[in-house]
């Protein structure tokens, strides 16, 4: 049974990355750029064992691992939102023109050059002269993403439609000591935390009208659950901590949601006309055993994503540098969790069509193509495809 | 997940602050990374809330009834024994802003946007027949309610601060005014306060509430006195911010399920009786800093989502 959440934020929400913060550990907390999806993921869980009245014994536990939880992504005006692909890379003329938009291509090795990628990959490489590239828009909207994974021509420029990352909310704390009534000594630390109600648009100057400089959001998960789980998930509406510090969060089964999940129509109608080479696009961070590699690419680099039926051939990667994800347990062995490497959201892989039919990754879009099966339950590595 | 809400109204300038500014103001409020509105956390709120019901560690350690409920609603330290509290408070976010006025002597003053964040906050905690949010495009007019006679009004202009406007009744005004009074002043004994409120309360266009919480808060200009010479102590002179008096904001506290290791688990069941028990009676409260100079004092009044 699928069912489509749409979130509504109040307090600025915690999601920390792996720096160790406590006692003895550091005062500090950092925070990552979006809600990881683990954080969704362990919090909706818990939030259907409690509704369900259930202990967290293994079997509640083990019935609530096999939830199926993608997202969250940012709705604004009715429109799904998908983090910046990095094949995307911005020139800011120095006479105050509009940017121009870039996007990185194969470069094909001739004969007496070479590059020490591995496996015969390819560099993503730029036409054009050198230039220092300059910001873009993190926040892209689903029909501007569907251009840009379908089309050469990028008909659209970066306006207030494209949304900036979170404001950093960063908090000062004390612990009071009751009988001096003063700071307790050591008792200083700061937190950090996403401001995930409006997101700033991009381009928006400080003198704006609030409407101009942001815009409200809502946030949007996709789970699949069966038994008594997916009855408890389908009629959700209520309040529940998402993150740290238990900050109070709105959940709500929203049926409508489901058609702003599916494969756009532009980008399923390139798909059906066989493309030979693809791009897969990272929605949300992924999980794969080799680091950057894909475990389901085999030494030739050569392989079927989870789900698919189709062969495909890595030809070049145009990702980010890996970041850290871990987490605390609060089933037994009880305390933090193995800190595992993700590629960030974002990333491109560009594969050649080896066998098999393109048109049946519409049907995978939004599909997460991490290498183990609870990474891919707890929502690491939505991909989007396109083609290039 | 069982809910309420809970409205903070000052009763003397508040400092819940960030630290060390770097503006001209040294020690300015909290705000909301957002809108720039001051805010007070909810984090602020737990630990005055939980002392207010004197949850010391020593009573939550009991054996006896109290120290029970008290472990349910705020929880326990240790490193064995620890659990949760079941109580969520939510960030306070501002509603009505005190603003001097030429008439009346002050406004409580909203603005369409404060109404609107209001109405989501609201309706997430489950609160429903909210009024309407008054459209108000115009900058140069402000709205008072139509169902009361005006304290702020003079001759169909009003004056706050150094601003003039034109004074313009509205229906939906006055329902918000009508809902925020019965909340922030319940019952019998506070019948003139609701009269009061009515009478005093604007919607401002939304650029003059951003205006106004910027440069409307109140700044304390201190000095410390250096004991020998009775003069100021070298570099002792700061500037600090706080929420003025008669401030109002609005947040919901909400009752979780907890499962304790200490004993002390909250059900489903329980959720409705730990609200009705630390959750219902109206709490003179101090949050933030400054306390020994007066800041801080607060009410607390507490409301049910269900009207």
């Amino acid at each position: 049974m699928t069912t489509f959440l749409e979130l509504t934020c109040r307090d600025p929400i915690v999601s920390r990355d792996g720096r160790p913060f406590g006692v003895g550990q550091g005062n500090r907390m950092k925070s990552v750029g979006w809600l990881l999806p683990s954080v969704v993921a362990g919090s909706l869980r818990t939030m259907i064992g409690k509704a369900a009245g259930r202990d967290f014994s293994d079997a509640t536990a083990k019935d609530l691992l096999q939830m199926s939880v993608a997202g969250v992504f940012p709705v604004a005006d009715g429109r799904l939102y998908y983090p910046a692909p990095n094949d995307c890379v911005v020139e800011k003329p120095d006479d105050g023109a509009k940017p121009a938009i870039h996007q990185g291509k194969l470069e094909a090795i001739r004969d007496g050059e070479g590059c020490d990628l591995p496996g015969g990959l390819a560099p993503v490489t730029l036409k054009g002269e050198d230039f220092k590239p300059g910001p873009k828009p993190d926040w892209w909207r689903d029909d501007h993403y569907a251009k840009w994974l379908v089309t050469d021509e990028k008909d659209f420029a970066f306006d207030e439609t494209f949304l900036q990352a979170p404001c950093l909310d960063e908090r000062t704390h004390v612990s009071l000591d009751p009988a001096a009534g003063a700071a307790a000594e050591g008792e200083l630390f700061t937190t950090a935390a996403l401001a995930a109600t409006h997101l700033p648009r991009y381009g928006a100057k400080p003198d704006d009208l609030f409407s101009r400089r942001f815009a409200e959001i809502r946030l949007t998960a996709r789970v699949v659950a069966d038994g008594w789980c997916g009855e408890k998930v389908e009629p959700l509406n209520g309040v529940h901590p998402l993150g740290g510090e238990r900050r109070l969060v709105h959940w709500r089964s929203v049926a409508e949601m489901a058609s702003k999940w599916k494969c756009p129509p532009a980008v399923a109608d390139t798909l059906s006309k066989k493309p030979t080479r693809l791009r897969m696009v990272l929605a949300t961070p992924a999980i794969f055993c080799g680091g950057w590699k894909p475990g389901w690419l085999d030494a030739e680099l050569r392989g079927t994503p989870p789900g698919a039926s189709m062969t495909l051939q890595l030809k070049g990667v145009c990702i980010e540098r890996w970041r850290a994800v871990s987490g605390w347990s609060l089933a037994e062995p009880r305390g933090p969790k193995p800190v595992k490497r993700m590629v960030p959201a974002g990333g491109v892989y560009f594969f050649d069509v080896v066998a098999g039919d393109a048109s049946g990754l519409a049907e995978r879009w939004l599909e997460p193509v991490s290498d183990d099966e609870q990474d891919r339950r707890n929502g690491f590595g939505l991909a989007l495809w396109g083609v290039a | 997940m069982a809910t309420k809400l809970y409205w903070l109204h000052t009763l003397s300038p508040t400092h819940v602050g960030t630290g060390r500014g770097i503006g001209y103001i040294d020690l300015p409020v909290q705000r909301d990374k957002v809108t720039n509105w001051p805010l007070i956390p909810g984090s602020a709120i737990k630990g005055v809330w939980a002392d207010y019901y004197g949850a010391t560690d020593k009573k939550r350690d009991g054996d006896d009834e109290g120290a029970r409920w008290l472990r349910a609603a705020f929880g326990k330290g240790g490193d064995d024994s620890s659990n949760a509290g079941s109580l969520i408070p939510t960030d306070a976010r501002l509603v009505c802003l005190p603003v001097r006025s030429f008439r009346g002597t002050f406004a409580w003053c909203a603005s369409p946007m404060a109404l609107r964040m209001l109405h989501r906050d609201l309706a997430l905690a489950g609160v429903g027949n909210l009024p309407l949010i008054p459209a108000l495009d115009v900058e140069t007019t402000v709205l008072h309610p139509s169902q009361a006679a005006s304290a702020l009004v003079d001759e169909h202009r009003i004056y706050l601060e150094d601003l003039d406007f034109t004074a313009q009744s509205n229906d939906e005004a006055g329902d918000w005014a009508n809902q925020i009074a019965k909340w922030v002043f319940p019952g019998d004994a506070n019948k003139d306060w609701r009269t009061a409120f009515m009478k005093r309360f604007a919607v401002l266009p939304d650029s003059v509430f951003d205006y106004l919480t910027e440069t409307g808060t109140e700044v304390t200009a201190r000095v410390r006195i250096d004991d020998d010479s009775k003069t100021v102590a070298t570099g002792q002179l700061w500037n600090e911010e706080s929420l003025p008096v008669e401030t109002i904001l609005a947040g919901f506290v909400a009752c979780d399920r907890v499962y304790a290791r200490g004993g002390t688990a909250i059900n489903q069941d329980d959720q409705d009786d730990v609200l009705n028990r630390f959750a219902s009676e109206t709490m003179n409260l101090q949050i933030g800093g400054k306390a020994t100079v007066g800041r801080g004092r607060v009410r607390c009044v507490f409301a049910s989502v269900k009207g």
